[in-house]
């Protein structure tokens, strides 16, 4: 099985910080793979990586085989590759359409030439904002917010998906309508990788986990390998309870 | 559509084609130059305070060096006209193509800069043109090859400025450009207003909103900026050369000020920033309390004052309190007092046909 993403020996500096040293992993087609470590530990810079904001310090990020370190964010979008931000950025003064519309319009192209408009109410009606639709974006509360950040996102039609932190803030029945959306998105063929700190949400949706710890990958495999590893509780948790 | 129009909708309208058929009708009705001066330099700042709006309003790349395409349209209808006798009139689009080229030279690496970095760097760029092109004569003198350039007519002809053939008929030219430039206007208006409905123009509400979340969505936030920035540039260059082949007289110092680039930035700010009309009410308001207060004289038993400059003081004031109260602008206001549908409905700041 070939890989949809692989990052080989990531590194990313910033100054005399080192954010990311030598991450390497794969990522297959239709998996939710889980991203997650303790603050600061680099997993949003690793994101930002992928998705092009910062050019690598050193290393490879291959999408289906080519390489895509080093283009700007609306390259690897067109690419295939899409990220939401872990602090919701609607277009505030514009509609929820108008939102997903931005995505639809200048998102990834498939199948020659797709009506826009029939597209953008498709995403609305998958993600459930229908009837949000013609309402400015910074009037829907915090969970229609990052719901509409996840649609956006969708409406660029993207093959990989990276997920900051969308449930974070969010209460249990918005977070289990999340994770509903999620595992439906995966449903039609998109790969994601997600990154959240509710880890009840993130163990129970992954495939795999990676776990990040001061830039560096410390531990990868299925949810029940990851919960037992002691490298990984005592990351969390500290020494004593390692072991 | 078989809609019937609700009254309000057709109230506009009639509104609309009601002032139209007045700007008509105006040189006909007044015979006098001055009101037709008045109304033709309005069109004029009409139609760059629109075109402003296109980088500043929409795209929000917020532009301090518009007076350089206004320099440049206006030089190079002067420049053309003077040294090949091509009319006037054929040298507008090579104007306005001049100044689009020279958005695209100092808006490729400027833009990458982001909000007020970006405004910064346009200063720069206006006053190093303003500065280059009033000295150009000068310099070019002690270039050795250049020099032929300058060796018969001048190019800029630096403080002196540049001066253009004098029709016999002025009066019939005059008149025709005031329609021309009325023309103009609508033509600029009708561009704004495409733009606000089109692909381009929601890629820069998206830009303007939040750059990082376009670029994300697959908006070339670079690529749209520029070329938003050249449009703009395309309408001010053919202003310029319009307002060259109307006065006749150009100089440097004039043309490429700063204070006309503040104008045009002032205009739409004052009617409301990012909207269709609030650049047009703007523009109509600047040029007009400008025009009041440079005519007016108070006479006060032995003091006599008059207001020349003091319409400086005055936007200085208003830009102030819009900032401060009301961020919409004259129209932000208006639309505040009424809260009427209609007005919501015009001039709501990104909103896009669905």
């Amino acid at each position: 099985m070939s890989a949809l993403l692989e990052c080989r020996d990531l590194v990313k500096h910033f100054g005399g910080l080192v954010a990311v040293n030598r991450v390497s992993f794969q990522v297959h087609a239709g998996e939710i793979f889980g991203l997650i470590g303790p603050n600061g530990a680099g997993k949003t810079t690793l994101f930002r990586l992928i998705s092009g904001v910062y050019p690598p310090t050193a290393g490879q990020i291959l999408f289906k085989g080519e390489k895509i370190a080093g283009l700007k964010p609306h390259a690897t979008c067109h690419k295939g590759v899409v990220s939401t931000h872990q602090i919701v950025r609607p277009f505030r003064e514009m509609t929820v359409r108008d939102n997903v519309r931005v995505g639809a319009e200048f998102g990834r192209r498939v199948d020659g030439e797709r009506d826009v408009l029939a597209w953008t109410r498709e995403v609305l009606e998958f993600t459930g904002l229908a009837p949000q639709a013609d309402k400015l974006s910074k009037n829907l509360p915090l969970a229609g917010r990052k719901r509409l950040e996840i649609a956006r996102a969708l409406a660029a039609n993207p093959e990989l998906l990276l997920l900051d932190e969308v449930v974070a803030g969010l209460n249990p029945t918005e977070t289990a309508q999340t994770m509903e959306l999620i595992r439906q998105i995966r449903a039609r063929a998109i790969t994601i990788i997600m990154v959240e700190h509710v880890m009840r949400a993130i163990m129970g949706i992954s495939d795999r986990i990676m776990v990040l710890n001061y830039g560096e990958k410390i531990a990868e495999g299925q949810p029940r390998e990851i919960v037992q590893n002691p490298v990984v509780i005592e990351a969390y948790l500290g020494k004593q309870y390692a072991g | 559509m078989k809609r019937f129009y609700p009254p309000r909708t057709l109230l506009a309208w009639l509104v609309a084609i009601g002032s139209l058929g007045m700007l008509v009708m105006l040189p006909i009705l007044f015979e006098g130059s001055y009101w037709q001066t008045l109304a033709f330099i309005t069109f004029l700042f009409v139609s760059l305070s629109v075109s402003w709006n296109i980088t500043g309003g929409y795209a929000g790349q917020v532009s301090f060096g518009h007076s350089t395409f206004l320099g440049l349209g206006a030089f190079a209808t002067a420049i053309i006209t003077l040294r090949t006798g091509l009319p006037a009139p054929f040298t507008i689009p090579i104007a306005g193509f001049l100044a689009m080229v020279y958005g695209f030279l100092w808006g490729y690496p400027t833009l990458r800069l982001r909000g007020p970095y970006f405004s910064i760097a346009t200063i720069g760029v206006g006053e190093a043109t303003r500065l280059l092109m009033t000295n150009l004569d000068d310099s070019l003198r002690n270039i050795p090859i250049l020099k032929e350039l300058v060796k018969y007519k001048p190019l800029t002809g630096g403080a002196s400025g540049l001066t253009l053939r004098i029709p016999p008929d002025i009066q019939s030219y005059a008149l025709k450009f005031y329609y021309g430039a009325l023309l103009f206007m609508l033509g600029v208006l009708a561009i704004s207003w495409w733009i606000r409905r089109s692909r381009f123009g929601l890629a820069l509400f998206a830009i303007n909103m939040d750059p990082d979340a376009a670029e994300t969505l697959g908006v070339s936030t670079s690529r749209y900026n520029v070329l938003a920035l050249m449009v703009s540039a395309f309408l001010v260059g053919v202003v310029g050369s319009l307002y060259a082949q109307y006065f006749f007289f150009i100089d440097p110092r004039e043309m490429f000020s700063f204070q006309n680039s503040i104008a045009m930035v002032l205009m739409p700010i004052i009617g409301g920033i990012g909207t269709l009309w609030g650049p047009v009410l703007g523009a109509v308001v600047f040029k007009v309390v400008e025009d009041r207060l440079l005519t007016t004289h108070l006479e006060w038993g032995p003091i006599s004052i008059n207001f020349v400059q003091f319409n400086l003081l005055l936007y200085g004031l208003l830009l102030v309190l819009i900032i401060l109260f009301e961020p919409g602008g004259v129209l932000g206001l208006l639309r505040r007092m009424k809260g009427s549908r209609l007005l919501r409905r015009a001039f709501a700041p990104a909103r896009q046909k669905g």
